[in-house]
């Protein structure tokens, strides 16, 4: 680990989006950590052949900022216009999905009723399937993604009105 | 054929796999899994067959296996996981089994992400996991595992799968193999349970030889294609495209060149 090296470091975390950076090799540590008031998000830096450091992960799961992501606000503001229905939000990033295969029947349609615990969707991140299920009683009145879309965290899914 | 008493024998683990349920034939073991979990069943619990008649990959997709000479078993978790962070287990299963692989037969396993496991370039598990979550928390996790041990042969459409015994040239104990894996995932399991990834992440890297390399994310009916620079902390890949980086969390990953 030379100065260079060290130099290279510091200018990737100045002109990056990462405010702090911790690197251990062979028995030597650099931290190189940004001056700015700003949440920080915990990130890698990609550097080959060395083990990558991981951070224990904090309350910053994923920065909405990086993506293509117009998609991701939308959907909110338009929650907002309709204040009387109850939201189901993704828990994770992932890809959206209405039916457990392409060619099953999907969980629900939109005028179905729900009760809680009952399967709305999946959400697929790293080949696991996540089950999202009503937390209420109530009338699925829209879904707003399209199936096998990607999905933001939080982005809203589906609207309910409350039985 | 799979008897509980030697899968049972002298395992002395803490969590993982104190409860045994042992099936000749059944339709899924994860299926099963998620009816004991649903039931209340207690974590640590693990529903393995000798064969399944429907077993399944992801969205719907069959995994076929023969009967009586693979290990196919499902693992019922509830661990108190930090928001975002249940699609990390995928990577605790695999680095778990790598670890059981390699322990038992002495080869080197590869990882892919994210949840291919290889030996010599050829697919030898598939790994499932299935949540329940209620209200953003996880009610269960189950974690399914098609491991291919003796099997001998493969569909010709399966070009890239194989099984241990097909690389290594001579058979594998399923019972030790399994006991193996069950000490594994017993052992990696404490922080894991306490939403702590960090070595498992760490280890999984270290297995993993995609990184410099051009790839493909086939998704739905987008493909992403570069660079594989890194796995993100939260578990997704991130690709270098020719339009900037970015982060795949879905998708099939083909490696283009080496």
């Amino acid at each position: 680990m030379d100065l260079s090296y060290i130099k290279k470091i510091i200018r990737l975390v100045e002109h990056s989006e990462v405010d702090e950076v911790e690197i251990e090799e062979e028995g030597k540590k650099i931290k190189v950590v940004k001056n700015r008031l700003m949440p920080t998000a915990s990130y890698q830096i990609p550097f080959s052949p060395t083990v990558p450091q991981y951070h224990p992960m904090q309350a910053a799961p994923h920065l909405p900022a990086q993506g293509p992501g117009p998609a991701a606000p939308e959907p909110g503001a338009k929650a907002k216009a309709e204040p009387k229905y109850h939201e189901i939000r993704s828990p994770i990033v992932g890809t959206f999905y209405r039916a457990p295969s392409p060619d099953a029947d999907p969980y629900v349609e939109p005028g179905q009723t729900v009760k809680p615990g009952d399967v709305l969707c999946i959400v697929e991140a790293m080949k696991l399937m996540n089950e999202i299920e009503s937390d209420i009683a109530g009338k699925v009145v829209k879904i707003l993604v399209d199936n096998a879309k990607p999905v933001e965290y939080n982005q809203v899914l589906f609207l309910i009105e409350p039985a | 054929m799979l008897s509980k008493e030697d899968l049972q024998k002298d395992l002395h683990t803490r969590v993982i796999g104190r409860r045994l349920f042992v099936f000749e034939s059944i339709d899924s073991t994860n299926a099963c899994a998620r009816t004991l979990a649903e039931a209340g069943a207690e974590e640590g619990s693990v529903v393995i067959a000798d064969f399944q008649t429907n077993g399944r990959g992801r969205q719907g997709r069959a995994w076929k296996a023969d009967p009586n000479v693979n290990l196919l078993f499902s693992v019922l978790l509830r661990p108190e996981l930090k928001r975002g962070s249940a699609g990390l287990l995928t990577f605790f299963a695999a680095v778990s089994v790598a670890r059981a692989i390699e322990k038992t037969s002495g080869c080197s396993i590869e990882c892919k992400w994210p949840n291919d496991l290889l030996l010599n370039g050829k697919k030898i598990c598939g790994i499932l996991l299935e949540n329940s979550l209620e209200k953003e928390a996880l009610a269960y996790s189950v974690v399914g595992i098609g491991l291919n041990v003796n099997q001998k042969n493969f569909r010709d459409d399966l070009r890239k799968a194989s099984s241990l015994s097909r690389e290594l040239g001579a058979p594998l104990s399923r019972d030790r193999l399994f006991q193996e894996l069950v000490r594994q995932m017993d052992e990696l399991y404490p922080p894991v349970r306490k939403s702590q990834f960090d070595s498992i992440l760490i280890e999984w890297n270290a297995r993993c030889r995609m990184f410099g390399k051009e790839v493909t994310v086939a998704q739905d009916k987008r493909h992403i294609s570069g660079t594989a620079v890194a796995l993100e902390p939260d578990g997704g890949l991130r690709i270098n495209t020719p339009s900037g980086p970015e982060t795949v969390y879905a998708g099939d990953v083909t490696v283009v060149s080496s």
